[in-house]
């Protein structure tokens, strides 16, 4: 009997099947990215590659210089002019927020400063898809809420609840979008601007401490369009600062954090060992990693620097095993997203000054002092009084 | 009733469903070599690292890459694994993604929420599974839902419990670290889910190839009515292989949470399609058109490694549900066309 009609349809389909699989990924792969790097950017997706040798000390000396501020606590919440009078008291926020502990996060501090006003919150929890997005604003509209706060999702997410806000002359405020301040949206406290900033600080610190010798892979999720400006940042920025540097953006889904996230970041370093930094677009996302790395001999290898670190972050931070994170106040954008409510009631200008946010680099070395007996988050110091003075509540 | 044949009739369909190593005698723990036909998987996995080997040779063929691959797949392994038992008897389970999410939330709330020790919070996480499938048993057999419709049904309740157990909150604290090195210390540099997914293996394959419950769960699973009418139980057999494909996805579910040190709302669904992609393709081998675990297995690291080449060469996030969907689609339909062109 030949080989042929020894090798029955059974065995032989799964070997056609599988090649078919290999080759249409192969394809599609290959038409999808470019020159071994991931989704990148739409402008082509600029992929450097570090050389190792030399240092450009000009832009190193210009890294140092720009991230010097950042590594000291910040003095002022950003927002100087205190309101004309002292708000009405007794409204009532909604605040639609996403499942994560971050945003918890949100919750208590939006009830601290509710009740800093004399307000009361509501909190409506979503998973983040865009259908449950929708149905949990169109819920809060429907509650006839004097405003709605959110954060994290571009409009088009939820368009269609939105057009009911409007009908119905509920007011939002967002934070962490591209959207422009347009109805119903009162203010966007941290729009592109902030993202962009804060990815040219890491940019910054990552050139400056590695002495013009680093080789990024910067981890971003592709749902969130935001943090993509923030992950670009990154990559412009050390680029600019330092012609031997070479960094890449890897985007990967949402189901990927915690389940294949880690094994894709080995899986990248193997690519390029030469890779030294690891930056990720938020603290969220790094989870499982350090522990893949460790399984992977590739701990020693690397630095990881994140934005937004949560809790889960500081007491890797604390161990060594995460090297810095770049501090986004959560109670800063409630307090500051309240403060926009604040001046809409009262017939004042809601939208803060752009670049308001203040932040803080986070390392081994200050993160217990910066985070001043909290466990969960970050703030500036004396932020609540800040607010209070502005709001002539005591 | 009377006692059931030591050895169940081999379907008149030819199908190699049993250990047909004469009537009412156990078969003799022996291996023997399958046919080529049956072994094409091998073959792709070799041609499949040869092909890597050539293109991306420094980071494809090493000791590192190998450990990796066998590490980051335990988890997926495991779960494929809990389809196993299931399939051979003839009924879904596809619930199991839930289950696993379900078992992560609670096995981290036990011990950060509740305070309980890692020994207590698994036990009761295992109870948790093992309660589910039976409910899911109890559905299928005595209701009469087709599991289908029940397992799909049940894995949304458990979506629900989900969010209702975290307060939709990801459970990053609290867990201790005797629990959590159960998931990251290593033997011979590979971590710890992957033993546990060889133990489960070599328990499962005993059990499926070499006992009479196994044979009893094939001839359920091919011709429930005539296993019914050889006085096979095919409906405790039915419920005994849900409650066990709940129980080793809540297994998965504890390894997981021991690996990653926290809880993910999302951590379970993603390994439902892998998993099932897996069996399917695993049940082309071995035992020919049948269930199997050496089969499966060698399916989830034949996926992975190719899966990996990929990822070494630079492919995007999405490549690896791409390959698993393609894979998988592509594999079953020449199955099925295979079958008709013999029937």
């Amino acid at each position: 009997m030949s080989l042929r009609t020894r090798i029955r349809p059974r065995g032989f389909q799964v070997f056609i099947a599988l090649l078919i699989a290999a080759a249409v990924c192969v394809v599609v792969a290959g038409c999808g990215g470019s020159g071994g790097s991931s989704d990148s950017t739409e402008s082509g997706g600029e992929t450097t590659e570090s050389t190792g040798a030399g240092s450009d000390s000009a832009g190193v000396a210009r890294a140092k210089a720009a991230v010097a501020k950042y590594e000291k606590p910040p003095t002022s919440i950003g927002i100087t002019k205190p309101l004309k009078t002292k708000p009405a008291t007794g409204k009532t926020i909604d605040m639609v927020v996403c499942n994560l502990p971050v945003c918890k996060i949100f919750i208590t501090t939006g009830e601290e400063a509710a009740e800093a006003l004399g307000w009361h919150v509501k909190a409506i929890y979503t998973t983040g898809t865009p259908e449950d997005i929708n149905a949990k604003i169109s819920q809060a509209v429907s509650e006839k809420p004097d405003g709605i706060l959110t954060s994290g999702w571009n409009r088009s997410v939820y368009e269609e609840a939105l057009k009911e806000a409007e009908a119905a002359e509920v007011p939002i405020v967002t934070s962490g979008t591209t959207d422009k301040t347009e109805p119903p949206f009162i203010a966007n406290t941290v729009g592109i601007p902030v993202f962009v900033r804060n990815g040219e600080i890491l940019g910054n610190f990552i050139v400056a401490d590695s002495n013009g010798k680093a080789n990024v892979a910067a981890f971003n999720i592709a749902e969130y369009v935001h943090l993509r400006a923030l992950a670009e940042a990154i990559e412009s920025t050390i680029e600019k600062q330092c012609s031997e540097c070479g960094a890449k953006v890897v985007e990967q889904q949402l189901t990927d954090i915690g389940t294949d996230l880690p094994s894709n970041v080995v899986s990248t370093l193997q690519a390029d060992p030469s890779i030294n930094y690891l930056a990720f677009t938020d603290g969220n996302f790094s989870s499982g990693v350090v522990a893949a790395l460790r399984e992977a001999g590739l701990s020693e290898k690397v630095k990881i620097v994140l934005e937004d670190p949560t809790e889960a972050n500081f007491p890797e931070i604390l161990a060594g095993n995460e090297y810095a994170g770049l501090a986004y106040s959560q109670p800063w954008v409630v307090w500051t997203g309240f403060d926009s409510f604040a001046r809409y009631f009262e017939g004042e200008d809601a939208q803060n000054p752009p670049l308001a946010m203040p932040t803080q680099i986070l390392t081994k070395s200050n993160l217990e002092a910066a985070l001043e007996g909290a466990t969960n988050t970050w703030s500036p110091p004396n932020m609540q009084q800040q607010f209070k003075e502005l709001w002539h509540v005591e | 009733m009377n006692k059931p044949p030591d050895s169940v009739p081999v379907p008149s369909d030819g199908g190699e469903l049993v250990s047909s190593e004469g009537d009412g005698v156990r078969p003799r723990f022996h291996l023997s070599l399958p046919p080529l036909n049956n072994v094409s998987l091998l073959m792709v996995w070799a041609a499949v690292i040869l092909l890597f080997g050539i293109t991306q040779p420094e980071t494809f063929l090493t000791a590192q890459t190998a450990k990796a691959v066998a590490s980051d797949q335990a988890i997926t392994a495991i779960m494929a694994l809990s389809l196993v038992m299931p399939l051979a008897a003839g009924v879904f389970d596809l619930s199991i993604g839930s289950v696993m999410g379900f078992s992560v939330v609670m096995v981290a709330w036990f011990q950060s929420t509740a305070g309980m020790s890692p020994a207590v919070a698994i036990v009761l996480t295992l109870l948790c599974g093992l309660l589910i499938g039976t409910v899911n048993a109890l559905v299928v057999v005595r209701l009469g839902v087709d599991s289908f419709i029940a397992t799909l049904g049940m894995s949304s309740i458990l979506l629900a419990a989900i969010q209702w157990v975290s307060g939709g909150q990801q459970i990053v604290t609290g867990i201790p670290s005797g629990f959590t090195d159960l998931g990251r210390e290593q033997i011979f540099g590979i971590a710890m889910p992957f033993w546990y997914m060889i133990v489960i293996a070599i328990v499962l394959w005993y059990l499926l190839g070499y006992r009479q419950t196994g044979r009893y769960l094939y001839a359920t699973g091919s011709n429930p009515n005539a296993a019914r009418l050889a006085g096979v139980r095919t409906d405790r057999l039915k419920a005994v292989s849900l409650m066990s494909s709940a129980s080793i996805a809540a297994l998965a579910g504890i390894i997981f949470t021991a690996k990653i040190g926290s809880a993910s709302l999302e951590a379970g669904p993603p390994y439902l399609l892998p998993a099932f992609a897996a069996v399917f393709l695993g049940a082309t081998q071995f035992r020919s058109r049948t269930f199997n675990v050496l089969g499966t297995l060698i399916a989830v690291y034949v996926l992975a490694t190719g899966v990996k080449g990929l990822q070494l060469s630079g492919a995007p996030f999405w490549v690896e549900d791409l390959f698993n969907g393609v894979a998988l689609i592509v594999a079953v339909a020449l199955s099925v066309r295979a079958s008709r062109k013999r029937a």
